[in-house]
């Protein structure tokens, strides 16, 4: 655990929580268990799976037991410290009864020539792993995996020649019949992960979804906010995200666009709200105080022009802004219409180079230094430097203004431009599914072949000067912003909001809350109670029911 | 419908536009919006956060031509910022900022601003800009764009001149006011050198303190000339000044950076400061070239071709220039030494300082 904490106001951090903690939840005579993982180095991403993960204890009577652990490669590729010993007693302070150190439970399997099987223990018993995972699915991992620790954006032709891959194929199978074991015993309750990709994450919610456990996904934002996917709604047929996108857009159909004209008003207030960076997912541009000060369409084309000058842009021509993901962040988490991200912008900045009655902008994500080692993005530019209705650079180097005053399109396969546009009147197509890619406020395509169609067919009815945004697309966008930052977002007062931080402020926090707040109706408990009870995909602040009163 | 209708939301206000003649002088104005890179001031417009930055200003001309008086200022946060974003290495040195003044969308006038070296401490330096715009150029919507860019320098100047210019520097006001059609600034008019920068024909590193009040000592070898008469003679004084300070580096140790360390480091600062300018008077290099000595080159910022320019020695230590433009925008004059300097490059540098200057039409 990486911690830049006062010594002092961690322990006293501890003490309060084991209090509260003893006293609001107790222990339980059940051999039924909760595993909840603590492999991202942040407390405040584990902060949040435990707060989840005792609430859920409230209704379900579970012990508590963490995963945990730190490897070499991902230590080398993530973190800067990780201390296992500080993970067991956050652990023991929220009530965990075992602390399993996964890392040196796989390393001995790992290393020998039978990496399956695993000895694993839990209570003082050990435990028999169920059914394996297929070999398919398992690759499809290892792969993911290894291009994120190797910063690439897709793996070699032989991946097998590199001792790495290897080393990862091995761990793999060892950490996903670890998993096995831990979750398909029949006692398993629930598992609370803050990821669902790589190997530690996703093969622990691959086997969950396996052997029918429930599976609760913390986000790293806001203040609370969670997803879950629950044995009797998982259909088996996508990715855990791709479930997800499903249940998110039915739910939003039924509980959010229902009720349009009831919130219309605040969900305008997150959009005047949301001009301004408001965190994670963050939507970085150029400039710290990154905000949008135009209003209208006059504005906009006084500030086109100008903009359109310094990127050598004619401003009466259509710009089409290709937003480039961190090539290596989580390959295949979701349904992508091309193999990876990389080709995806490949192909799409290959398209660009012969659709020259359009400006193309390609812009590289912000973190890009944390998920590619290759050089991808510029040596994609390389190839098309003499092509003037093309340039490529990095997100930070346009402000807010200018984005917004030069797109007329945007691409992306699953970035978070794809509902920030949108809610301001900007059309955006997706390559991809997304969180809200069935809400209704982008154009999400699913193969290449629609995906060169629906380009084509934007691209002329921008040269014609028609709308390719209808005014439901952007209220639906709007919508999706309140959804997202509102009533998704539960505030309770153990679980400070992401920006409560150095560490020192946060823990404080939470230690007033735990010593000073009387736990009744602490929202966290009845949000909880209310998304397991009701097998809801998403915890939600308020009950958002659906109009008419059935369930 | 146009993109751009949806920009705004319910609880967007109408911002209104100023009246003139309008002074903008703090950015938390309403009628301020930050195009690009800036960080909006309280006191002062804002500060330019990228490598470059720009403000809108609303202002109703009612389809008058205005006249635009913009003053930026750099100060010890200026070089903070650009050493943040700049990384100089080891050795690199505090250089002049050329930075151009551009508006809606073309250059306008170019400033030339650098901090003058007192014996122990920087002194701040302000720059005036102040450039005529046609009654059509800010239009119905009354948006007028004030950009700060970097200057691009001739490869002669490149290397005296501060790279990611703008980085730093402070827009503190802009004030707009009407002027009659036709109208022209200068004319004939003979200025000495400080009124001359005060009222933006020449940018020679700024007046300097707080409030910018006098030329100071001089301190580079470069001069911008802003005046829009086709012949300006500019009378310059040739000195030799300490060489500039070593620039402000971020402190790479983790303990550097706290309150303690960030003191010693400013001690230390200023007991170079001082040592340098021990070792100028000690030195028997510092002796200023006689202006026979020196080539004078211009060139036209805009464009980037050389511009005519003479020079006659006056006396022993000035030297008139005479430019003679031939096409509209600044002209960047730089000073060179024929033969090898006389001065130790380590120790001292030539440098000038504008005296008076005429404009003739």
């Amino acid at each position: 655990m990486w911690l830049g904490a006062d010594k002092k106001e961690f322990e006293a951090f501890l003490d309060s929580a084991d209090v509260y903690w003893r006293k609001n939840l107790g222990s339980t005579p059940s051999r039924n268990y909760l595993l909840v993982e603590v492999f991202h180095q942040d407390i405040r991403v584990a902060m949040r799976n435990l707060a989840v993960a005792n609430a859920i204890r409230r209704i379900v009577p579970a012990q508590l037991v963490v995963v945990t652990g730190v490897e070499q490669m991902w230590h080398d590729a993530l973190w800067t410290e990780f201390d296992v010993k500080l993970v067991e007693r956050i652990a023991a302070a929220y009530g965990a009864s075992q602390v399993i150190d996964l890392y040196r439970l796989v390393e001995g399997p790992a290393n020998s020539a039978t990496p399956s099987s695993v000895p694993v223990e839990l209570f003082g018993r050990p435990l028999t792993p169920g059914a394996s995972i297929s070999e398919e699915t398992l690759a499809e991992f290892v792969s993911a995996t290894y291009c994120r620790v190797t910063k690439r954006p897709r793996p070699p032709e032989n991946p097998t020649t590199d001792p790495r891959y290897r080393r990862r194929q091995a761990l793999a199978r060892a950490i996903s019949s670890a998993y096995d074991a831990l979750l398909g015993t029949g006692s398993a309750v629930a598992l609370v992960t803050s990821h669902v990709d790589y190997d530690h994450w996703g093969l622990a919610v691959d086997s969950a979804r396996r052997a029918g456990v429930s599976v609760v996904h913390t986000q790293q934002t806001g203040c609370l906010k969670a997803y879950a996917l629950f044995p009797e709604n998982d259909t088996g047929e996508h990715t855990f995200r791709g479930e997800l996108t499903h249940q998110i857009g039915a739910f939003f159909e039924q509980r959010v666009w229902s009720r349009r004209a009831e919130v219309r008003r605040n969900a305008e207030l997150v959009a005047w709200r949301s001009k301004v960076n408001l965190g994670r997912p963050s939507w970085w541009r150029g400039g710290a105080s990154a905000s949008v000060d135009i209003t209208s369409s006059e504005e906009r084309a006084r500030l086109r022009t100008h903009f359109a000058a310094r990127l050598g842009f004619d401003p009466a021509r259509p710009v089409v802004a290709v937003f480039n993901h961190a090539v290596s962040d989580a390959p295949g988490t979701n349904h992508q219409s091309f193999p990876t991200l990389a080709d995806w912008f490949e192909e799409t900045a290959q398209f660009a180079s012969t659709a020259t009655e359009v400006q193309w902008l390609f812009q590289d994500h912000p973190s890009q230094f944390r998920y590619d080692s290759t050089d991808f993005f510029d040596s994609v530019a390389r190839r098309y430097a003499r092509h003037r209705h093309m340039v490529f650079q990095p997100s930070k180097d346009l402000s807010k203004n200018g984005l917004w005053s030069l797109v007329d399109l945007g691409v992306t396969v699953r970035g978070s431009v794809s509902n920030e546009l949108p809610a301001y009147g900007i059309p955006v197509i997706q390559a991809g599914w997304s969180e809200w890619s069935e809400c209704g406020l982008s154009t999400v395509v699913n193969d290449p072949e629609t995906y060169w169609k629906a380009l084509d067919a934007a691209i002329s009815a921008m040269l014609n000067g028609e709308e390719i945004i209808s005014a439901e697309q952007v209220e639906r966008a709007r919508l999706w912003l309140w959804f997202y930052r509102s009533a998704t977002d539960l505030f309770t007062p153990q679980v400070p909001h992401w920006e409560v931080w150095p560490a020192d402020y946060l823990l404080r926090a939470v230690r007033t809350s735990f010593r000073h707040i009387e736990s009744d109706a602490d929202p966290v408990f009845e949000a909880v109670e209310r998304m397991w009870t009701r097998r809801e995909p998403v915890l939600t602040r308020t009950d958002l029911q659906v109009p008419g009163g059935v369930r | 419908m146009a993109i751009g209708a949806w920009f705004a939301t319910e609880f967007d206000e109408p911002v209104p536009a100023r009246e003139l003649p309008a002074m903008f002088a703090s950015g938390g104005d309403p009628e301020v919006l930050l195009a690009d890179q800036v960080a909006r001031g309280v006191a002062i417009l804002g500060r330019v956060q990228g490598e470059s930055g720009a403000v809108v200003l609303k202002v109703r001309t009612g389809g008058r031509p205005v006249r635009v008086r913009v003053d930026l200022h750099v100060d010890g946060a200026s070089q903070t910022a650009w050493s943040r974003a700049a990384a100089p290495a080891r050795g690199m040195r505090e250089l002049p900022r050329l930075v151009m003044v551009r508006a809606q969308g073309s250059d306008r006038a170019a400033a030339l601003i650098s901090r003058q070296r007192g014996r122990l401490r920087m002194v701040e330096a302000h720059a005036w800009v102040e450039f005529d715009l046609r009654s059509d150029e800010v239009g119905d919507d009354g948006l007028l764009i004030i950009e700060v860019v970097d200057g691009t320098p001739p490869p002669w100047a490149a290397t005296a001149l501060s790279p990611l210019a703008a980085i730093g520097v402070r827009i503190n006001q802009v004030e707009i006011v009407a002027i009659e059609e036709g109208e022209q600034r200068g004319g004939s008019a003979r200025l000495a050198g400080a009124a001359a920068q005060l009222a933006g024909f020449v940018s020679a590193g700024g007046l300097v303190g707080a409030r910018g009040r006098g030329q100071g000592h001089p301190r580079s070898r470069f001069i911008v000339v802003n005046a829009t008469d086709t012949t300006v003679r500019c009378r310059v004084r040739i000195s030799a000044a300490t060489a500039p300070p070593a620039a402000v580096r971020q402190p790479s140790q983790k303990w550097l950076r706290r309150q303690q360390g960030q003191t010693v480091l400013k001690a230390f600062r200023v007991a170079q400061r001082g040592a340098g300018y021990a070792l100028f008077e000690a030195s028997p290099f510092t002796r200023p070239p006689h202006p026979d000595r020196l080539a004078v080159r211009a060139v036209h910022l805009v464009g980037g071709t050389e511009c005519r320019v003479s020079a006659t020695t006056q006396t022993e230590d000035t030297l008139d220039v005479v430019i003679e433009r031939a096409a509209p925008g600044p002209v960047l004059v730089g000073l060179t030494e024929r033969d090898t300097p006389g001065v130790r490059r380590r120790v001292a540098e030539t440098v000038c300082q504008v005296i008076e200057l005429e404009c003739r039409r």
